[in-house]
């Protein structure tokens, strides 16, 4: 029983809280159906008739909202009313002082009536008034006056009013949604007492208009508010105050205004939500006057160099104040395209972060900095004044994530402003594009807000990592600048704004006629110990305004050599897939293999005392432009955010035929290039270390020499090779104790094939130095005075024409050669011609053509009689470690080039040699020349006999 | 009529003309034909010589071969040198040079092989012109020696230089019989000098030797004079020379010599 007892009273309890709320049982809480149930005008006069000049200052913009009801009662408990103004359609809250907050919570008391309203808030503070259909009295319909209000933080304006003593405040907010930017007004939490079914806003154009003296503070008639109970005019304020107006139409004819509510009740959270869209568009925009006033200035005078950029747009602020005049339109695009040579800072990429798209859309009015876009992404700051809002807004200009913006492009720039106190939030994107041939930046910014300025500021940071840098010549520079205003988007109005740059790098003078070009060069190994592998650097680098680096070229000092033992070439398939690569993949995945890998680079770019550094991987390749060996440096083009994909820059290796002396054909080799995807590189500073172990060798040599370097500047014209200048440097370079190297080479010489008087031989010889010991630099080999030269024999010579296109006849062949060194897998070997010296000796040349991987060397020897005997003088041998060199000389009746004076069995035979090291050691030796008797003596045949 | 005085002194007169004309005759054959101008020259040494039977003599012959217009020669491939057939080759008793034996050697080497052949000596020169290369003389001295060539008498003209490089070459002069007023004829064919770029621009031989066979003196060369009785001396037709050049031109040239009668 008692548990009964306790149920029926729950039962009974809770029926009870039902009946207390109103509405409760009630469900479709909404609008009315049609303009019946929302409808937003604005109005050009008291009539009512639709104000449709754009930029024009409305006589007031009336909203009304009527829900649903069931008698005096609406069905739902409004709560919360949310209206989205059109774009474009400001209010100005400065243009009337605010209503105490003291004076807001004060109720009314009028002379004329009993006041239900619960403000005390002077007339020069109200911006319309407000009709209530409500439960009160029965569902009476009741109006009280709107007022300017202090704004709360994070908003812009507030204003309000106190019916019935129910305070009631509307908060705009800066509406962004793309980029479409409009003021959204917050009514929040109506009191549930009023119950209100109707709601009619009216916001007067110009508050302090003389039409709305009736209406004003106490005149109001709150139950009949067209019929006002006196006159109360603002124009007795002392001190006086201008009459401005407070609301703006947009300045935009493209689409009629468009206007968004939603509500929601205390019984019903989710809101019901109307659209209204008042019948035309605005018109006449073209009577809306157009004149922003564009002034673009570097941060320095100073030519080539870095620089920050201000970029400003003033605007006209008067006539969006008074009241009889229609608002300037705003700039719905800019276009700004820098003077020429103006170009982005490849400095700026050291230390750049990016902004991605996700991280510029959390950038909201309240967010902490780097809460959105990183602070490691910001290139500027930006400033925006308005005549609407106290003091400025500021923001900052950030760098867009490349290829990954909303535009897909390499450049982009992401503004954000904000005025957290106001709750105003601009944030506009911007593409920058640069010209791919000049570097020449033109940004575009679209859709600009509607927000009007007195003056807009873009602010470039300055500083050695500013993100741009000034042109290469003094003078005037101008910026040329398009807008194109809301009225009419198709219009564009093309403006210049000019500055001079007066003085020269670093301050000194302006440059005159041709940019100086005297790069900086050094080069050499680390350990200059002879016959020692050791790593080489060479390093180059420019200063600020001198020419482009477009090529360069080298010659190694004699003996500095590459060990190509072991080290494959990097296909050539690999190379163009390379070039291909992004510069992140080819850093990740470099397409070469490593085994290729010989040393790697580190390239700098910019200007000023800070570059932003990329480096790179140098490998060994194949043939290239006629040369028989090429090093290819692969550099991941990725500098900061900067992926400008893989620069692949092969330069051809020519190796001296008779000295196999190094060096980079620049003739032959890819140009640097100056500027990838519009990005000018002004690269400074080029640092080459060939480091593979064991790869660079030292010469044997300890004379003096030199590593010549000749750069190429660009000229007036980076793509005019014609008039591009050059630079040469010579880097001394010796090495070091070659007098500690041994000499100790070893000759063999071995007749084969007859050994009878009238006999033609083949000659064999094989010359084996020492290992560790200095390189061959002359070597003398003479033959006894009883071995002949069969000149009946001599069918053939080859021209130097000839051998020069590889084309000696097959007849000018007398021999071959082969040379085993450790610097190549396989020997190398080749013909034994006869050249022709052009008649500088009677006899001539002894030439073994010999090559192995692409390399060619021709080892020379000069051939005479010295003492009878035939001599063969080869002075200028590569300073290369050889570790055998054979020589034959073809024998035979018929082509034998060497004939037996005498019976070489019978009379033995000693040549004599001479060899020079290449410190200059010397070692004389006496060879008896080796004659197969035993196998000869069986033949007495008169074969390989004349 | 003519007195004896007279007579005499028309004799005398006479003579000295022709002796005149004969010195004039001892001069070098020039002959040319477009641009190859081929001096011959020879000699008999000595110029007195019996009417009757032979003397032992040398003789010599040179010739020197030059392109007028400096240009380069055509290539000599064979020489033919035409003797008087008053004059007679005599080899035999004289040992015989193997061309094995001295091809290819020096100078030194051919000597110590054929010293007891030897039969003259001389001199021989040579251009060669290597393509692209300044021509250079090719120059040595000759040795001659008795000798046979492919079973026929010869002398073995062995030439040996060191310049510009060490080489030797042996011209087998062929000894065979003339006609009419040359009884003996020395023919050679050239060897190549340097394959095809080698231009033969003179050769020299003085031939001439005594030598004992069987406890007799015996000469290799051997003339007398052809004068007609009462004729204290005459010219005669002493050599002919015929050079072949490359591509079938010959150039033949007569010498005519004087002897006087001892």
């Amino acid at each position: 029983m008692r548990g009964i007892g306790r149920v029926r009273l729950a039962l009974l309890l809770g029926a009870f809280l039902l009946a207390l709320v109103p509405g409760a049982a009630r469900a479709d809480f909404g609008f009315l159906p049609g303009e019946a149930g929302f409808s937003a005008t604005a109005t050009a006069d008291a009539g009512g008739a639709p104000a449709t000049l754009a930029g024009s200052h409305p006589y007031s913009l009336v909203t009304e909202i009527h829900l649903n009801k069931a008698g005096a009662f609406s069905d739902g408990d409004l709560r919360d009313l949310t209206l989205d103004l059109p774009p474009g359609l400001i209010e100005n809250p400065t243009a009337l002082p605010r209503c105490g907050a003291a004076q807001f919570a004060t109720p009314r008391t009028s002379p004329f009536e009993t006041s239900l309203s619960g403000e005390s808030c002077s007339g020069t503070a109200q911006i319309g008034i407000v009709t209530l259909e409500s439960s009160h009295g029965g569902g009476e319909t009741r109006s009280f006056g709107v007022f300017n209000l202090a704004p709360p933080p994070g908003a812009p304006s507030r204003f309000g009013f106190s019916p019935y003593g129910e305070p009631i405040t509307i908060t705009p907010h800066v509406r962004e949604a793309g980029s479409e930017y409009g003021l959204t007004l917050g009514l929040r939490d109506f009191s549930q007492q009023l119950n209100v079914s109707g709601l009619r806003l009216e916001i007067w154009g110009t508050p302090w208009s003389s039409g709305h003296d009736g209406q004003r503070g106490n005149c109001l008639n709150e139950t009949e508010p067209a019929v006002g109970h006196a006159e109360c005019p603002v124009s007795a304020l002392n001190p006086p105050h201008a009459t401005e107006a407070y609301l703006t139409l947009p300045t935009a004819c493209t689409a009629p205004l468009s206007f968004h509510l939603s509500a929601d009740s205390w019984q019903q959270p989710a809101p019901v939500a109307r659209e209204w869209t008042s019948g035309a568009a605005l018109t006449e925009c073209d009577g809306l006057p157009f004149d922003p006033v564009p002034r673009g200035t570097p941060s320095t005078a100073r030519t080539s160099s870095p620089s920050g950029y201000a970029f400003s747009l003033d605007g006209s602020s008067a006539a969006l104040l008074d009241p009889l005049a229609r608002a300037s339109s705003q700039a719905k695009r800019a276009v700004v395209t820098l003077p020429e040579g103006m170009t982005i800072n490849p400095s700026v990429a050291a230390g750049l972060g990016t902004c991605s798209e996700s991280q510029f859309a959390a950038e909201t009015v309240d967010s902490a900095p780097g809460a959105g876009c990183p602070n490691a992404s910001k290139v500027g700051e930006l400033t925006i004044e308005s005549p609407l809002v106290e003091g400025q807004i500021e923001g900052s200009l950030f760098f867009a994530t490349p290829l990954e913006n909303r535009f897909g492009s390499l450049l982009a720039l992401y503004m954000v402003a904000k005025a957290p106190e106001r709750g105003i939030l601009v944030k506009v994107a911007g593409r920058v594009d640069s010209d791919p041939a000049s570097g020449r930046l033109t940004t575009t910014f679209d859709d600009l807000p509607q927000l009007p300025y007195s003056h807009f500021e873009v602010h470039f940071r300055e500083g050695q990592r500013s993100p741009l840098a000034t042109p290469a010549e003094c003078g005037t520079h101008a910026t040329e600048i398009e807008t194109s205003p809301w009225q009419d988007p198709g219009l564009v109005l093309r403006q210049t704004s000019a500055f001079t740059l007066s003085a020269g790098v670093g301050g000194g003078p302006c440059p005159q006629g041709l940019a100086a070009f005297s790069p900086g060069m050094s080069a050499g190994t680390l350990n200059s110990n002879a016959s020692s592998y050791s790593p080489m650097y060479l390093h180059l680098s420019r200063s600020d305004g001198e020419q482009e680096i477009t090529s360069y070229s080298a010659t190694l000092p004699r003996g500095l050599l590459g060990n190509l033992s072991g080290v494959p070439f990097c296909p050539e398939a690999a190379i163009e897939a390379a070039k291909r690569q992004s510069g992140a993949s080819s850093a990740l995945a470099p397409a070469c293999p490593p085994a290729s890998q010989i040393g790697r680079t580190v390239t700098g770019y910019g200007f000023g005392s800070t570059l932003a550094y990329a480096p790179g991987t140098l490998y060994l390749a194949g043939p290239y432009n006629g040369s028989p060996l090429s090093v290819v440096a692969i550099d991941s083009a990725k500098v900061g955010p900067f992926d400008l994909g893989t620069v692949v820059v092969r330069s051809a290796i020519r190796v001296d035929r008779q000295t196999a002396q190094v060096a980079i054909d620049s003739a032959g080799s890819d140009p640097i290039p100056h500027i990838l995807d519009g990005l000018p590189l002004r690269l400074r500073d080029i640092r080459i270390y060939v480091d593979r172990p064991r790869f660079t060798l030292n010469p044997t040599s300890c004379d003096p020499f030199s590593l010549s370097s000749t750069l190429a500047g660009s000229g007036r014209l980076f793509s005019d090779p014609s008039d591009d200048t050059s630079a040469r440097s010579d880097s001394p370079f010796q090495a070091t104790n070659c007098s500690a190297l041994g000499f100790a080479p070893r000759l063999a010489l071995a007749l084969r094939g007859g050994h009878r008087q009238g006999n033609f031989p083949a000659l064999r010889a094989t010359l084996r130095p020492r290992t560790g010991d200095t390189n061959l630099a002359a070597a003398m080999v003479q033959l006894p005075p009883k071995l002949f030269l069969a000149q009946e024999h001599l069918e053939s010579v080859c021209t130097a024409v000839q051998f020069a296109a590889h084309a000696c006849p097959p007849g000018s062949i007398y021999g071959r050669a082969t040379a085993t060194t450790p610097l190549l897998d396989a020997p190398l070997s080749g013909p034994v011609y006869l050249r022709s010296n052009n008649g500088q000796h009677s006899l001539p040349d002894l030439v073994a053509a010999i090559s192995g991987r692409g390399v060619e060397i021709d080892v020379v020897g000069r051939i005479d009689s010295h003492k009878g005997g035939l001599r063969a003088r080869f002075e200028l041998l590569p300073d290369a470690p050889v570790t055998s060199f054979t020589m034959s000389l073809r024998g035979g009746p018929k082509k034998g080039i060497i004939a037996n004076a005498t019976n070489t069995c019978e009379n033995s035979q000693v040549a004599s040699a001479r060899f020079t090291g290449q410190n200059n050691a010397i070692k004389s030796l006496r060879v008896p020349l080796k004659v197969d008797c035993a196998k000869h003596n069986t033949a007495r045949s008169g074969k390989n006999r004349r | 009529m003519i007195s004896g005085r007279a007579k005499a002194t028309i004799l005398a007169a006479v003579l000295v003309v022709a002796v005149a004309a004969l010195a004039a005759l001892a001069s070098a054959e020039v002959i040319q034909r477009d641009k190859v101008r081929v001096s011959f020259n020879g000699e008999l040494s000595p110029s007195r010589l019996p009417r009757q039977g032979l003397a032992p003599v040398r003789v010599s012959v040179s010739a020197k071969i030059v392109a007028v217009d400096g240009t380069t020669l055509p290539q000599l491939r064979r020489m033919e040198i035409a003797i008087n057939r008053h004059g007679h080759f005599d080899p035999a008793g004289l040992p015989v040079c193997h061309i094995r034996d001295i091809q290819p050697t020096t100078t030194a080497d051919a000597l110590a092989a054929c010293r007891d052949s030897l039969v003259g000596e001389g001199r021989f020169s040579a251009q060669v012109q290597v393509t692209e290369q300044a021509p250079f003389p090719s120059r040595g001295k000759v040795y001659a020696f008795n000798g046979r060539y492919q079973g026929t008498p010869a002398i073995l003209a062995h030439v040996y230089g060191t310049q510009p490089a060490p080489t030797s070459y042996t011209v087998p002069f062929v000894i065979r019989p003339g006609h009419g007023d040359f009884g003996t004829v020395l023919e050679a064919a050239l060897p190549d000098v340097v394959g095809s770029s080698g231009y033969v621009t003179g050769l020299s031989l003085n031939l001439g030797r005594s030598f004992t066979y069987r406890g007799a003196t015996r000469s290799y060369l051997s003339a007398g004079c052809p004068a007609p009785p009462g004729f204290p001396g005459a010219p005669f037709r002493f050599a002919r020379a015929s050079f072949g050049f490359i591509g079938g031109r010959t150039l033949t040239s007569t010498l005519t010599r004087n002897c006087q009668v001892r």
